[in-house]
C-alpha cells in the first residue's frame, strides 16, 4: 500500500513538472520557427511525400477506370475547347498588344506579372477546426521566405508564415488571425478582409468597417489592394455572398466566399511579396 | 519490435495520415477531433501514466507538424490521456457509455483551452463560440466515434462467423 502511494504521488510530479516545461515551451516558442519543427519536417516530409504518391496513384488508377468509357466523347471535349482556348488566347494577345501601345502613349509604367518563386504541393492540414494552417513541400531550400504570397488558379490561398528547411507553414485567408488589405473590384473602396472561419457557414472571410454609404453589392469581386505591404495588386479573392446590416450602429457585416476551394487544394504557388 | 515502439510508430502514421485526410472530414468549418478519441482510448485502455506520455507524443507531433506554438497541443493532450487512465482505474470496464462521455468531455475541453487562448482575448462571445465550434465539434466527435466503433464491431462479428 504503503509502494502504491508514493507511485502516485510520483505520477503527480511528473505531470506538474511535465506542465511547467510545457507551459515555459508555448511561451519561448509561441508564433516562430524553432529548431524542434525544423528537424521534424526532415522526419515528416519524406511520410508526407510517400503517403501523398500512394494516394494520388490509388486515386489516379480509380479515376482511370472509371472514366474509361467515357474517355472518347472527353477527348472530343477537350479538342473542341482547346481550339476556343487557341482562339481566346490569341484575341487576349492582342488586347494585350493593344493596352501596352496604349500604356505607352499614356506614359504609364507596364503593370509586372506576379513574379512565381516556385510551385508547391499541399501535404497536410491542421486538424483543428479553430486553424486553417496547412504545409507545403517546399521550404527554405528552394527559396520560400516569411510572408511569401501563396495562390492557386483559383487566386488568393494565403501567406507563409513559417518556414522550415525543407518544408513550410501557410496561413489560409479563412483563418481567424489572417488580415488581407484588399479593394472591391467595382469602387475600388479599400477594405480589410479578415479570416471568419467559425462564423457563418465556416471557409468565410468577413469585410470590416463597411458602413451603410459603402457602394457594395451581394456577388461583388474582391481583389488585393495596391496599398498592402505584402500582396501584389489585383489577385482575385473572391466573392461578397451576404451582406447585413445592423440597424443600431450603421455597420454591416459583410461576408465574403474565397474563390480558392479548401477542400480540393493540392498545388500552389509562391510569389514575392512586395 | 515491442509494444511501445509499436505504439510509437502508430502514432507518428496516424498524425500524417490524420493531417492528410482531415479536410474531407470538413463541414462548414468543423472538423471532428480524432486525436481526442485516440488518446481517450489509450487512457482507458493503457492506463494513466501511458495516457499521459502518449497524449503528450502525440500532442508535440501535432504542434511540430502544424501548429503555431510549440507545446499547447501537448499539454492538452497529455491531460486528456492522464485523467482518461484515472477514469479507467475507476468505472471503465470496456464500457462503451464510459469511452463515449469521455470523449465528448475531452472534445469540450480541448475546445474550452482554445477558446481561453485563442478567444477570450479577441472578446470573442462564449455562447456563440460554443454554439458555432464547441457542440457542433462534439457531436461530429462522437458521432465519428459511434461509426468506427459499430463498424469494428460489425467487421469482428464477420470474422468471428466466417471462422
Amino acid at each position: 500500500m504503503q509502494v502504491y502511494t508514493n507511485k502516485k504521488s510520483h505520477k503527480g510530479k511528473y505531470i506538474v513538472v511535465g506542465t511547467i516545461i510545457l507551459i515555459i515551451t508555448i511561451a519561448i516558442t509561441s508564433e516562430k520557427a524553432n529548431f524542434a519543427t525544423n528537424i521534424t519536417s526532415y522526419i515528416t516530409t519524406p511520410v508526407y511525400r510517400l503517403f501523398n504518391g500512394i494516394n494520388s496513384l490509388i486515386g489516379g488508377s480509380f479515376n482511370y477506370i472509371a472514366r474509361i468509357g467515357t474517355l472518347e466523347t472527353d477527348n472530343e471535349k477537350l479538342l473542341k475547347e482547346n481550339e476556343k482556348l487557341k482562339y481566346d488566347n490569341f484575341i487576349l494577345n492582342e488586347f494585350k498588344e493593344e493596352n501596352k501601345e496604349l500604356r505607352n502613349l499614356l506614359e504609364m509604367s507596364e503593370k509586372d506579372t506576379y513574379p512565381v518563386v516556385t510551385g508547391a504541393g499541399v501535404i497536410g492540414v491542421d486538424p483543428s477546426s479553430y486553424s486553417k494552417i496547412f504545409i507545403i513541400d517546399k521550404g527554405k531550400n528552394n527559396g520560400v521566405t516569411e510572408n511569401m504570397v501563396v495562390i492557386n488558379y483559383q487566386g488568393l490561398v494565403g501567406k507563409v508564415i513559417q518556414v522550415n528547411d525543407i518544408s513550410s507553414k501557410v496561413m489560409a485567408i479563412t483563418d481567424e488571425e489572417s488580415a488581407v488589405s484588399c479593394m472591391l473590384q467595382r469602387s475600388k473602396e479599400p477594405v480589410i478582409l479578415k479570416g471568419a472561419n467559425l462564423q457563418d457557414n465556416g471557409d468565410v472571410c468577413k469585410l470590416d468597417y463597411i458602413t451603410t454609404d459603402t457602394d457594395i453589392i451581394e456577388g461583388e469581386d474582391i481583389i488585393t489592394s495596391n496599398i498592402s505591404d505584402i500582396y501584389p495588386e489585383g489577385i482575385p479573392v473572391g466573392k461578397v455572398i451576404k451582406i447585413q446590416t445592423d440597424s443600431s450602429t450603421l455597420v454591416r457585416q459583410v461576408y465574403v466566399k474565397p474563390n480558392v476551394n479548401y477542400r480540393r487544394i493540392n498545388n500552389v504557388l509562391l510569389i514575392k511579396n512586395k | 519490435m515491442n509494444n511501445t515502439v509499436k505504439t510509437v510508430l502508430g502514432l507518428f502514421i496516424f498524425a500524417i495520415i490524420n493531417t492528410i485526410y482531415i479536410r474531407y472530414f470538413n463541414i462548414m468549418g468543423i472538423t471532428p477531433n480524432i486525436n481526442a478519441i485516440v488518446v481517450v482510448l489509450i487512457g482507458l485502455n493503457m492506463g494513466m501514466a501511458k495516457g499521459a506520455y502518449y497524449g503528450l507524443y502525440l500532442g508535440l507531433l501535432i504542434d511540430m507538424i502544424v501548429g503555431s506554438s510549440l507545446g499547447l497541443n501537448a499539454l492538452i493532450y497529455m491531460y486528456i490521456g492522464y485523467v482518461s487512465g484515472a477514469l479507467a482505474k475507476r468505472m471503465y470496464n470496456e464500457s462503451i457509455l464510459i469511452s463515449t462521455i469521455a470523449i465528448i468531455i475531452a472534445d469540450i475541453f480541448y475546445n474550452l483551452v482554445i477558446y481561453c487562448t485563442h478567444y477570450l482575448p479577441k472578446d470573442y462571445e462564449f455562447i456563440k463560440y460554443c454554439i458555432r465550434v464547441l457542440l457542433p465539434e462534439a457531436i461530429y466527435t462522437l458521432g465519428l466515434f459511434l461509426c468506427i466503433y459499430y463498424l469494428m464491431v460489425l467487421i469482428r462479428k464477420q470474422i468471428n462467423q466466417g471462422l
